[in-house]
């Protein structure tokens, strides 16, 4: 089965296989792949650079380039030009197809969740230490990070106010 | 449970985010950034964005009082710096935008205490 899940991988299935995301050579080999122009005959300097730029920016998600491609083609842009289109609105050309793939996911987010992910949407992607939220007096610095707080300091901190 | 244990399960039962259990660092989709980005209301892109300030400025070393260098913090300062740079150009792009982020004192102060711990900056 496929599935986002990793926790599927543990049970009911035996064991999981990641497939990672494409490195920007090859997502933009995809690119080109899905666009048939490895066919084509002297693909130029300026749209082999511009299918890597694009495949960088779409962090060689293949379901994002593969929405991309679709959308060249059907506009009969070439790379380049699309990119430009791209780094001007990004949102535009994402559109519905990337919206939907998370909208839902967004949606079933409760407040905690979405709280964290839209503090880490600020972030670097890769090597978030997990401790820059584990504070002991999160609620002191600020009520929406409540849920940083330790769970066996809020402990001590509800002993305290019922001693006081 | 606490409620952080419960949001990292939630969010990577969803495949959102991931988390290495070496290194105890977490990881997500640049593309799952933008998305989530452009999926909220201004009024938590603020929210948001003021609190990864606050959280990054907690975590940040300052200058120790009556010293001036900060070389024997520098592997702490260089685990957050890139995210800091992350955060400042978030807003910058923001900034061009109709509705732009307003920089908080938290951002403004974590500015600063970047450029202190140079040569990092």
């Amino acid at each position: 089965m496929t599935t986002r899940n990793p926790n599927l991988a543990f049970e009911p299935a035996g064991a999981g296989i990641e497939v990672p995301h494409f490195d920007t050579q090859s997502g933009s080999g995809f690119l080109i792949h899905l666009l048939q122009l490895d066919i084509a005959q002297d693909l130029g300097e300026n749209e082999c650079r511009s299918a890597m730029e694009l495949a960088e920016k779409l962090d060689g998600h293949a379901l994002a380039i593969n929405t991309m491609a679709g959308l060249i083609h059907r506009r009969q842009w070439s790379i380049s030009q699309f990119l430009r289109a791209y780094e001007k609105s990004p949102q535009k050309c994402h559109g519905s197809a990337l919206d939907a793939v998370w909208r839902l996911s967004f949606e079933s987010l409760d407040s905690d969740s979405s709280m964290f992910l839209g503090i880490i949407s600020y972030l670097m992607p890769d090597a978030i230490p997990q401790d820059l939220f584990e504070l002991e007096d999160a609620s002191f610095i600020h009520k929406n990070l409540a849920f940083c707080q330790d769970e066996f300091s809020c402990v001590i901190h509800t002993r305290i106010f019922c001693y006081k | 449970m606490s409620r952080l244990a419960d949001v990292h399960e939630s969010l990577i039962s969803l495949g959102l985010i991931k988390r290495d259990r070496t290194t105890q660092e977490i990881s997500l989709h640049r593309l799952v950034q933008t998305q989530f980005r452009y999926y909220m209301a201004e009024v938590q892109q603020q929210e948001t964005f003021a609190l990864a300030s606050t959280l990054l400025l907690a975590a940040f070393p300052t200058k120790p009082r009556g010293s001036h260098q900060m070389y024997n913090v520098w592997s702490i300062c260089q685990r957050y710096l890139q995210h800091i740079l992350f955060l400042m150009r978030h807003y910058e792009e923001a900034s061009r935008k109709a509705e732009p982020l307003t920089p908080t004192k938290d951002f403004c102060t974590l500015l600063v205490h970047c450029l202190r711990s140079e040569p990092l900056c």
